[in-house]
């Protein structure tokens, strides 16, 4: 019973899918797709993250949490709004979720196969082999920390700054987890002497996730551990004031729901549209050729399309920029582009609807719209 | 009753002050006489926009509309201002447990408040805060009075924030003193964050999404901040505030937080910092930054005069004490003349005339091109559909209209002009003062002037060609 709330994690697909939309939002999923099918993607994404939960929960268990604390700390985790941004086919954080969680609870239980998930998140990227670094010094096992070390060398770290849900980044923080999170650190405070090593370790962890997406999934267990903490603490304090206890317990739970609320609108909302993906998919009915799209929708228009999308930056740039004819036909030309989309969802790219290459296509000598959408550029 | 009933016959005396974003309440006000609801689609600005505030005024003054007509657009600011006097009064006593403070305190809270005068929602958030305060301090009894208020005010205007980083404040003044914090000041400091945290994020989510943090700016141009969160010196803010309030403020803040300890006190010294920090910050425009801080200093100069009345009582000129208060007193009346005289109408009846002809002369439809500050006055006096108005939220295009708009009032060439009015299909530009150097050329007609107000028409055969 204790874990079917992490059975909502998929929410937002099944809202994509009653809305006649890609079943997948934002980008970086289409990015992952040429491994996975849609539906494969999905069920690994949130296959991974009801495992973390889990296992989340078990960890808790084994460092002797009260059960209530602890189902309070799942449900916190299952309700956090970059859950369904995971959910929704991030795969990379999803994985990063569940072999965090997995070798944490295999080095509770002393396990030496915590190897096994620490070596495979350390092949992940180089902030997941930070984590694998943390981990094994947090535990003290030299295994996990040298793999770790050999996941720094190999590769690069990639910088994302991260803002909060509530301000329109459905991968970052909300506020009331956060605050909770916060208040859970003042609860915990007086076992700082007993615990200094893994408190350290979950501070430098907090700071790094303000740059690293993949921390933040390490991040968003003691986020969900730290707020049970918290409030547990208000409901079970006595207070002077006993009507502010309940409502302040109604505010968290209002605040923490708002922040999940909103998420998920935001996840459900999100590009690519249903008009877009319909407009990209039925260019597979054309021949061969290139196609222009201003450039955050390269990576859609390839998936639903099937061709290749112009990408060289300068020569985009100037296409979707220029309202000369003749320059506009010059890069058509040295990159062999067949077609040009611009959709309703696109029109946003600019700031007048008769700006640059929305003015230029309207030129019939030189384009055909066989399609809303859609143009076709004409053989000289 | 005494100090409720002079207050209120002050405030509804002197003159209203007009701004232009009163207007705006006085559309909604009307808005929800007629229809009982505020209107959250705009059809008249920026060519039809999204509304995102409070409506807790503009219900509160609808309601009085209905009862007293429109004399409540007068009577309900004043009265609201006339209870802030009160609470002043309330407050001060409390602090110094002295009827004659109080007094003071309220008449001394006078000049500030008849600088709030005005249609806008502050007029209901200053009461609150103070309520606020007043019920703080006595938390364990009031507690009720205080949540309704801590309630109502989270859902009055974005200014209450002040009010609670002020609370934020007295905490942390307490903490770093080491003054024992009972623990239902606590408790109340807890709810209160999270409690305005959440309302805020319920409210302002659209705009918290579209604009992010940067929302406090208001998605204001570069220049117009300038303009809008205008920077002030030392001097002018505490000619502002009052020049004695601001002594004595600064005088209490020298002994408290460096001679002695008072909770009491740090609380009111809290929002004091909290309104000073917001200004320097200018992330409040400054009129409210500046009526909310000098409020707020008023119980700090009546616990001043309290201590100054005790300390002519020990000295050689113990007969004299009572003179002395009268003295300051005299003096507080005259440099508090100072901002009253300042004071001057953001508009002219030369404005409304000119106005009032769109209205009558003009067709539905016609769209006026005017400066910012004056949208509000067209949609709400010339009912037309204008290009922008001082309400940049959640407009994508906000800087390009602003530039656009600065353009027209400057430029020399007719072109541009006509360009420009085309691109928003305007028919006419309302000049308040000044004179347009194009104006003389074939495709402008002078329509109506008044004063130095004037109204130009666009002739519909002048058209720039598009690209």
């Amino acid at each position: 019973m204790r874990y079917l709330l992490l059975l909502a994690l998929p929410i937002v697909p099944l809202i994509r899918i009653l809305q006649d939309k890609p079943l997948l939002p934002l980008q970086a999923p289409y990015e992952a797709l040429s491994l996975l099918p849609p539906p494969v993607l999905l069920v690994a994404c949130s296959g991974s993250l009801i495992l973390a939960g889990i296992l989340f929960y078990e960890i808790l268990k084994l460092n002797k949490w009260s059960p209530e604390t602890a189902r309070l700390a799942l449900l916190l985790y299952a309700v956090n709004p970059v859950i369904l941004w995971a959910a929704s086919g991030q795969l990379q954080f999803s994985l990063t979720c569940m072999l965090f969680a997995l070798t944490w609870w295999m080095l509770q239980k002393n396990s030496n196969l915590h190897i096994l998930p620490a070596a495979c998140l350390a092949a992940l990227g180089w902030w997941q082999a930070l984590l694998a670094v943390g981990t094994g010094i947090a535990f003290k096992r030299w295994g996990a920390t040298l793999l770790g070390a050999a996941g720094l060398l190999v590769f690069r770290p990639e910088v994302r700054s991260v803002t909060l849900v509530e301000f329109g980044n459905p991968a970052g923080y909300s506020v009331f987890p956060a605050i909770l999170a916060i208040m859970g650190v003042i609860t915990v405070w007086k076992s700082k002497q007993k615990y200094y090593r893994i408190y350290l370790l979950s501070t430098l962890a907090i700071i790094g996730s303000i740059w690293a997406e993949a921390i933040r999934a390490a991040v968003l267990l003691v986020f969900s551990a730290l707020g049970a903490r918290a409030i547990a603490n208000v409901k079970n304090t006595k207070w002077e004031i006993k009507i502010l206890q309940s409502l302040t317990l109604l505010v968290i739970v209002c605040g923490v729901l708002f922040g999940w609320l909103t998420n998920a609108y935001q996840l459900a909302e999100a590009p690519p549209s249903a008009q877009t993906a319909e407009t990209l998919k039925s260019l597979r009915e054309y021949g061969d050729g290139k196609i222009v799209v201003p450039e955050k929708f390269i990576t859609w228009a390839q998936h639903f399309s099937g061709k290749q999308a112009l990408k060289n930056k300068t020569a985009l740039k100037t296409a979707l920029e220029s309202f000369s004819l003749d320059t506009t036909l010059g890069i058509i030309k040295q990159h062999r582009i067949k077609y040009v989309v611009i959709t309703e969802e696109m029109r946003h790219t600019w700031e007048r609807p008769d700006e640059g290459l929305q003015l230029v296509v309207k030129n019939n000598k030189t384009f055909n719209s066989p399609e809303p959408g859609i143009w076709v550029v004409k053989d000289a | 009753m005494i100090v409720l009933t002079f207050a209120l016959a002050g405030l509804l005396i002197a003159p209203a002050v007009e701004t232009a974003e009163s207007y705006f309440h006085l559309r909604q006000i009307e808005s929800i006489s007629s229809t009982g609801l505020p209107f959250w689609h705009d059809t008249l600005a920026w060519g039809g926009r999204e509304l995102t505030f409070s409506p807790v005024f503009h219900y509160l003054v609808a309601g009085a509309h209905l009862l007293l007509g429109g004399w409540a657009l007068k009577a309900i600011p004043a009265a609201l201002l006339a209870a802030c006097s009160l609470l002043t009064y309330l407050i001060s006593r409390r602090l110094t447990n002295s009827e004659w403070a109080g007094m003071a305190a309220a008449i001394a809270s006078l000049p500030i408040l008849a600088q709030a005068n005005t249609l806008s929602p502050i007029t209901l958030a200053l009461p609150l805060m103070l309520a606020s305060t007043l019920f703080l301090l006595d938390i364990e009894t009031k507690t009720v009075p205080f949540l309704i208020c801590l309630g109502l005010l989270a859902f009055t205007h974005p200014t209450s924030l002040v009010w609670f980083f002020g609370l934020a404040i007295y905490l942390a003044l307490s903490i770093a003193e080491e003054i024992p914090l009972p623990k239902a000041e606590l408790e109340v400091g807890l709810f209160s964050l999270l409690f305005v945290l959440w309302a805020h994020l319920v409210l302002y989510k659209k705009l918290f999404v579209e604009h992010g943090l940067s929302v406090v700016w208001q998605n204001m141009p570069p220049q117009f901040i300038a303009q809008y969160f205008s920077e002030i010196t030392l001097f002018d803010a505490v000619i502002a505030v009052g020049v004695l309030p601001s002594i004595a403020a600064a005088y209490i803040f020298w002994k408290y937080l460096f001679r002695h300890k008072n909770k009491e006190l740090y609380m009111i010294m809290g929002v004091v910092a909290a309104a000073t920090l917001v200004i320097w910050w200018r992330i409040i425009p400054l009129s409210m930054g500046l009526v909310t801080a000098g409020i707020f200093m008023i119980p700090l100069f009546a616990h001043a005069l309290h201590q100054l009345y005790g300390y002519v009582l020990k000295t050689r000129a113990a007969n004299y004490a009572t003179m002395s208060i009268v003295a300051v007193m005299l003096v507080l009346a005259l440099t508090s003349a100072i901002p009253l005289s300042m004071m001057q109408t953001e508009f002219h009846e030369s404005d409304m005339q000119v106005l009032r002809w769109i209205q009558q002369m003009t067709p539905e439809n016609a769209i006026v091109a005017a400066p910012p500050r004056y949208g509000h006055l067209v949609t709400a006096i010339a009912k037309r559909p204008t290009v922008l108005d001082t309400n940049f939220l959640l407009q994508e295009d906000a800087i390009q209209r602003y530039n656009d708009i600065e353009r027209l009032m400057k430029t020399p060439f007719q072109i541009e002009a006509v360009s420009i009015m085309d691109r928003y299909n305007a028919e006419y530009i309302f000049v308040p003062e000044g004179h347009l150097a194009y104006e003389t050329e074939g495709c402008f007609r002078r329509e109506s002037s008044s004063g130095s107000a004037y109204v130009l028409y666009k002739r519909s055969s002048c058209r720039a060609r598009t690209r």
